[in-house]
């Protein structure tokens, strides 16, 4: 089997039982689960576009190990036209489901270990890469969903890993043993984490000689004895959990992000899945590989995609109110289209200036410079497309009664009298309910932590960016001498 | 890239009884896992609540594995179905195994 159906994959997490921990309560069963539930039948979608004919050419791809047809989500980027359907796959996947794609990080991480391991075995002669392709195959003939886990919990930021009062802040090395390692730590806000078959744990940042017990990454199965994922938990959690109909919720099915903190207590990782141990040297460029693939995709495309169906829904708000045709508003929604299509066409561009790396690889990444600005842009862009959409929702967005209401006897008739203009009440409390979950809910923040902080992507712009060519053609212009 | 001809997979049969009843393949390095879970940690994948695990010991083809309690053939099947598929190995030919896990119950 080469690529699973939604409903093989849903048969799949129903024999899986991680350690899961979700609002004060041990999950038994992750479909039986609410909350849970919301984040597997997001994975399911993105399994079930990878069925549709229409969409072939963005969901599958060819295993360069196997050449047998995979999902795109588990392909090592050959070429440009690899990177350029990896970005439409980021922007189609979050378009139809509104949340994250949660096998998308685990795809860029795959790809820097993919770039990370031949470069090691190069240099070092060892065996990382060897072993990644052969777990990359496993996973690519079993169309497994990998989440990937980077963020430690870091803890004192004043401090170096090796310095922590808790070391486990940070993910390490405990035992090394004939058949494999034995690691503990902290990894946070890890997005689909629950329902993933498997977690690409890799380095959370560049580390320094003497902190080779932090240099790890590897692979971990979903259910490994040690490991307990504690989800997130807040109002949009509460509200799922505890509504009488999820029809009310803004994302019905799909939900809100969902992520988890990963608690390695003594995890047994055996060395066949493990693709860094000790290497200082290479977890910079590991890392810096992973948020080069992730800037395009998160920044320049999901998050479009989220953009797409603000827009969608402030158009229909705009609609509904009867304010479609004022000048301002139009201004407003040709502003927040611009927002998301500048992002988008950063991560095309990306897409096609990227290049083989390291040469002789044969694993393309995309373009660092056009990757962070879209990141960037799109981390200041995606609170102005939101703050427009609450614009354009009107306070309707947050101060709406519950849907439910409406079917009330006694309070339905007066909320239809209050809130039915050019639309019914129900269409004009179902868009402001959808725009409630974009505005006021969880991914303005999301979308500007995720793929790293806007601060991040301003550091890597200040590298990428030749200044002093820029001087130097202005000084040209001007007529002035060099000195 | 192709694989060389060694693809890196594992199979370990699960004997409950007198014969083998199931097998299982995963990535090279599931025995290992499940060694670890069951000897070291005393706990089998997926499985949480504690003395699940009466006895287990490394044998020279695998591992022996007492359950607790008084369990039908069909329920260690269903464990160990759970155990695997909770470290990435899934129902596979039973040609070839590796490994034999030999699974008991205690009563």
């Amino acid at each position: 089997m080469a690529l699973k159906t939604s409903k093989e994959y849903l048969e799949s997490v129903k024999k899986l039982s991680p350690r899961v921990y979700c609002g004060g309560k041990w999950v038994k069963g992750l479909l039986d689960n609410k909350i849970t539930r919301s984040m597997v039948m997001a994975n399911a979608a993105i399994y079930e576009l990878a069925e549709d004919p229409k969409y072939k050419e963005i969901m599958v791809a060819t295993s360069h190990l196997t050449g047998e047809p995979i999902n795109r989500n588990l392909n090592v980027a050959r070429n440009i036209h690899d990177l350029d359907m990896r970005q439409e796959m980021a922007l189609l996947t979050s378009q139809t489901v509104g949340t994250c794609n949660y096998r998308c990080v685990g795809c860029d991480a795959l790809n820097s270990l993919a770039a990370t391991t031949w470069e090691m075995d190069r240099d070092l002669k060892t065996k990382y890469n060897e072993r990644f392709n052969k777990w990359l195959a496993f996973a690519q003939a079993n169309d497994l969903a990998v989440s990937g886990a980077i963020t430690d919990a870091k803890g004192d930021r004043k401090k170096r890993p090796s310095q922590q009062d808790e070391p486990d802040t940070f993910i390490h090395l405990v035992e090394k043993r004939d058949d494999g390692i034995v690691v503990r730590g902290i990894k946070v806000s890890q997005s689909g984490a629950i329902g993933s078959h498997e977690t690409l744990v890799l380095p959370g940042g560049a580390l320094r000689e003497g902190e080779e017990a932090f240099a790890l990454a590897f692979a971990v199965q979903n259910g490994s004895p040690g490991l307990t994922y504690i989800c997130q938990y807040n109002a949009y959690s509460a509200e799922r959990e505890f509504c009488e109909e999820e029809a009310e919720i803004g994302n019905p099915v799909f939900g809100q992000r969902e992520t988890s903190t990963m608690v390695f207590d003594n995890v047994f990782i055996p060395w066949e899945r493990v693709f860094l141990c000790g290497e200082t040297k290479y977890c910079g460029r590991m890392v810096t590989r992973f948020a080069k693939a992730h800037r395009m995709n998160c920044g320049g495309a999901c998050k479009v995609g989220f953009a797409d169906l603000v827009i969608g829904g402030t158009v229909l708000a705009a609609e509904y109110t009867g304010v479609d045709k004022v000048p301002h508003i139009q201004e407003k929604i040709i502003d927040m289209v611009r927002l998301s299509e500048t992002s988008h066409a950063c991560a095309i561009a990306a897409a096609m200036r990227g290049r083989e790396e390291p040469k002789g690889s044969g694993v393309f990444l995309p373009d660092d410079l056009f990757g962070n600005a879209a990141k960037l842009n799109i981390a200041h862009g995606f609170w102005e497309i939101i703050k427009n959409a609450g614009d354009i929702g009107g306070g309707l967005v947050v101060t709406m009664p519950r849907l439910k209401d409406l079917e009330d006897p006694e309070v339905g008739p007066m909320l239809k009298k209050a809130f039915t203009a050019a639309a019914p009440a129900d269409k004009r409390l179902k868009v402001a309910k959808f725009l409630q979950h974009w505005a006021a809910g969880l991914h303005g923040t999301g979308t500007w932590h995720g793929a790293g902080a806007p601060q991040t992507q301003r550091f890597m712009i200040s590298v990428l960016t030749d200044f002093d060519a820029k001087k130097k053609m202005a000084k040209k212009l001007m007529g002035m001498k060099e000195e | 890239m192709a694989l060389e001809n060694d693809p890196g997979l594992e199979t370990i049969a699960v004997k409950i009884g007198r014969g083998v009843r199931g097998s299982y393949q995963g990535l090279a390095g599931t025995f290992a896992s499940l060694a670890y879970s069951c000897l070291d940690k005393k706990a089998i994948p997926g499985f949480y609540e504690k003395g699940l695990i009466a006895e287990a010991q490394l044998t020279e083809g695998g591992m022996l594995l007492v359950l607790s309690g008084k369990r039908s053939e069909s329920e260690l099947i269903e464990i160990m179905d759970i155990a695997f598929e909770n470290i990435g190995a899934f129902p596979g030919a039973q040609a070839g195994a590796k490994y034999i896990i030999d699974v008991k119950s205690k009563e």
